[in-house]
């Protein structure tokens, strides 16, 4: 009895950790592409200052900006010349109109097409001298989609995996009890000592391999071996799975644990 | 401890026998014989709770045998063997054993001494008798001291001399409280409350 469950604590164990593996490498991707979003920005180029400045006031209150920067004209004149040593052609580039530049960068995981569409519009009312390198972007969040489609799916296959093989181990050891708990009963044995038994074993399964999954987590990253990006509701699908599959387990064992 | 009234058994319709009023106080022990198909073993299934054909009251402790039902106060010893082969002589007994304590410990050896069982921390039943086999039924029966315990076919499993030990272990059980009914084939000595089965009536010898 012992060793069945140790196995099937194992078993569990293991599913677990990959399961929190699939997050940690999907979150660890997702990451990365978010952040490759983050470094393209719109460039809004205009001669009007204060419509530049107005706007920019307005987006830096919108929850999916990340940060906005104005450059004015002034500065990026004196910073050419002072880079390039370009004091000869100053007098030129002081008659040119150079425009002013507003950078908008945006939160990767908050930005979509819907908010792209609204930036775009609102800019396009000031000036037609936008820039923004879409394709780029479009790639990058077509990556995304996929990514998160695989997760999904990966999430369910795991699911599936950890209720198949949860309740056929326990189906298969307690089945292989029925002879000792026949005997137990014939002998004098305490009425419902099967069901505690079960119940005690089902809590068993569902805590231990838990705290050991989630516990080499956080020694993982405790020891700064890897990032702590899993969140903790994280857990919550992992624990309804091991109760339901303990329950399907218990509804499959019926009459025995009577 | 035991208290039946009125008491008519049936199988299939038919009546096997019946019994107007039986009583068995605390630690005392009754044999009930008679042929086969009197229906001996189907009389010890009614008191164990197994067994619903029948007519009649039956109390345990005052209450009626459907009483424990779930709870069981009574252990059926049966024809038929109830061990783990692969186990051995120690595992088996302390089987239905919540807890053991030293005391317990004890008694379990002593009574293995007394049955002759040997070695019964690393000796598997497989390797034993029948009548070996039946002895630590017995003292897994007796170490529990249930209300009652029902031995089917008493002298079916032992000789003379191995029936002189079982008694001395049922005797561990009559002490501490519990009754113990027995059936057999044949009349046997030494029994003070004996009943006997014949012509579809049980009477008190």
């Amino acid at each position: 009895m012992k060793k069945g469950i140790i196995f099937q604590i194992f078993v569990v164990f293991v599913i677990l950790a990959i399961w929190n593996t699939l997050h940690f490498v999907y979150l660890t991707q997702e990451r990365h592409y978010l952040l490759r979003l983050e470094k393209i920005p719109i460039i809004a180029f205009s001669n009007d200052l204060p419509a530049l400045q107005a706007i920019q006031t307005e987006l830096d209150s919108l929850n999916y900006i990340k940060e906005t920067i104005l450059e004015k004209n002034e500065k990026i004149i004196s910073e050419v010349i002072n880079n390039h040593n370009l004091e000869e052609v100053k007098k030129f580039l002081d008659e040119t109109k150079i425009p002013n530049v507003l950078k908008i960068y945006f939160r990767g995981d908050l930005f979509g097409e819907k908010q792209k569409y609204q930036t775009m519009k609102q800019l396009s009312e000031i000036t037609d001298e936008l820039a923004f390198n879409n394709y780029n972007w479009k790639v990058i969040h077509r990556k995304i989609n996929l990514l998160r489609k695989i997760y999904q799916i990966a999430n369910i296959a795991v699911i599936m995996l950890l209720l198949f093989i949860f309740v056929f181990l326990r189906i298969h050891f307690e089945i292989k009890r029925d002879e000792f708990w026949k005997i137990f009963y014939a002998a004098g044995g305490k009425y419902n000592a099967r069901r505690h038994s079960f119940i005690l074993s089902s809590l068993l399964l569902c805590l231990l391999p838990l705290i050991l999954s989630w516990g080499a987590y956080f020694g993982l990253t405790y020891f700064k071996i890897v990032n702590p990006i899993i969140p903790y509701s994280a857990v919550f699908p992992q624990i309804i799975t091991l109760i339901v599959a303990s329950v399907f387990s218990a509804i499959f064992m019926g009459k025995r644990l009577l | 401890m035991l208290k039946i009234n009125d008491f008519s058994l049936f199988t299939k319709g038919e009546q096997l026998f019946s019994i107007k009023e039986m009583r068995l106080e605390s630690g005392k022990m009754a044999v009930v014989f008679g042929n086969n198909d009197t229906g001996k073993s189907l009389f010890l299934r009614t008191i164990h709770g197994d067994y619903f054909d029948f007519k009649g009251d039956i109390y345990i402790k005052e209450n009626p045998a459907i009483f424990y039902k779930k709870r069981k106060k009574t252990i059926l010893i049966e024809n038929a063997v109830h061990l783990l082969p692969q186990k051995t002589i120690w595992e088996n007994i302390i089987i239905p054993l919540p807890k053991i304590s030293s005391k317990t410990k004890e008694k379990i050896a002593d009574l293995a001494n007394l049955a002759g069982l040997g070695e019964i921390y690393g000796t598997k039943v497989e390797k034993l008798s029948f009548s070996s086999q039946k002895f630590i039924e017995l003292i897994r029966a007796a170490i529990q001291t249930p209300y009652l315990i029902l031995i089917d076919d008493f002298d079916n499993f032992f000789d003379e001399i191995k029936l002189i030990k079982a008694t001395e272990i049922l005797n561990h059980a009559l002490k501490n409280g519990t009754s113990i009914v027995a059936t057999a084939k044949t009349k046997p000595e030494n029994f003070q409350i004996i009943y006997r089965i014949q012509n579809k009536e049980m009477v008190k010898l």
